[in-house]
């Protein structure tokens, strides 16, 4: 009988490979809520984020077979994960670019401010406005930017584990993070102060 | 506004430690209670959508699609061979084509050509070849006045035109009665 809570993931993917879909079901719930963490604060957007999560899943699903054990499962389903929100933002912000240029009034080269309505999950937490500020100023960073912060400060992955998703070399992940951190920075900054 | 000049790589990670903390410290994002069955549901969606398609082409999907390209290209190419044929070399002299009347004669002026020129399907077919049977513009007029005459039965039945091949600008022409198609021959003969 094999205990599937002790089993590591990447055994649990061999299992799966070969047939065994309770393997599968354990690694969905051991990752379903970092993987849903990590594509929120990447796209901001809460109903988008669990499409992305489930899409990851079925492509776990799907494309079991294209795993090769030398990789870690984990840096395996961010970086499908990763894909699907980058494909997920680049789409969204053609359409908004569509539909913005579709209502544009020529004379006035107004700033369209989207409504944050989309920011709902931390509605019970004590500093909310807070989590609200930081996911603000994430989404305002640039999306190579965001990405190495929250792989490296909200999933805690290791620099070896980013430059594997990310693939970019181990300095450049650095250089990223920190490059992200301090944008970061500065729009908590000019946010708090907007407050 | 944002700075956006270049910074340094390598900044001490404590200058930072806040954020750090701070972006750790994010609540977790709740997920649906039937996160997990919808996705049951997913992935049965996708491999029926799968399996639909296999059993709708089954092992023929191939054989399909290989056979439909070659149609098509096939059709593409005696497209191309039979509604094009002749009329293509043509083509090439649009905007360079002239006519003028002389003597009460249609006269169509078209630049020489080192190519074969091929009528379309409702005028006889010609073949000419500049080089050879040029003319110059001032033998034009000559031409013409000491054109054998034909009978007028056997050119109406033919065709009551005149071609003249130039190129504008050059002095070279050459002509093709199309009254008589040997004419180029008959004129060659009598010089």
């Amino acid at each position: 009988m094999i205990d599937y809570h002790k089993t590591n993931d990447e055994d649990l993917m061999n299992l799966f490979q070969k047939g065994d879909n309770f393997a599968f079901d354990e690694l969905v719930k051991r990752y379903k809520q970092p993987l849903a963490n990590f594509v929120y604060r990447f796209t901001s957007n809460y109903d988008d984020s669990l499409d992305i999560v489930q899409d990851t899943f079925v492509k776990v699903f799907n494309y079991k077979d294209h795993y090769q054990n030398v990789a870690k499962f984990s840096t395996w389903l961010y970086t499908i994960a990763s894909n699907l929100a980058k494909t997920s933002i680049r789409r969204k912000k053609r359409f908004k670019l569509f539909s913005s240029n579709l209502f544009k009034n020529k004379d006035e080269d107004l700033e369209i401010e989207y409504p944050d309505n989309d920011i709902k999950p931390d509605e019970n937490t004590d500093n909310k406005l807070r989590a609200e500020l930081i996911q603000k100023a994430l989404s305002k960073i640039a999306l190579h930017y965001r990405e190495v912060v929250i792989l490296r400060d909200i999933m805690e992955l290791s620099y070896d584990e980013i430059s594997e998703i990310t693939k970019l070399p181990k300095g450049t992940v650095k250089s990223r993070i920190n490059r992200g951190r301090l944008y970061l920075k500065e729009y908590l900054i000019k946010f708090s102060k907007d407050f | 506004m944002i700075r956006k000049e270049k910074i340094n790589p390598d900044i001490n990670e404590e200058e930072f430690n806040d954020i750090i903390k701070e972006l750790k410290s994010l609540p977790d994002i709740p997920l649906p209670q039937d996160f997990e069955s919808k996705l049951r549901n997913r992935i049965a969606l996708s491999n029926q959508k799968k399996s639909s398609s296999n059993l709708a082409f089954g092992n023929y999907y191939k054989y399909l699609v290989y056979g439909g390209s070659f149609i098509v290209v096939v059709c593409i190419v005696l497209f191309f061979v039979f509604i094009f044929n002749g009329t293509h070399n043509i083509d090439q002299f649009k905007g360079t084509i002239d006519s003028t009347e002389y003597q009460g004669k249609k006269i169509i002026i078209i630049p020489p050509t080192e190519t074969t020129v091929e009528g379309t399907s409702k005028k006889p077919i010609e073949k000419i070849t500049s080089k050879k049977d040029y003319k110059s513009k001032e033998k034009l007029e000559e031409y013409f006045e000491n054109k054998p005459k034909e009978s007028p039965d056997k050119s109406n039945q033919i065709a009551p035109a005149i071609k003249i091949f130039s190129a504008p600008g050059t002095e070279k022409t050459f002509i093709v009665d199309t009254l008589k198609k040997d004419s180029i021959k008959n004129k060659k003969n009598k010089k």
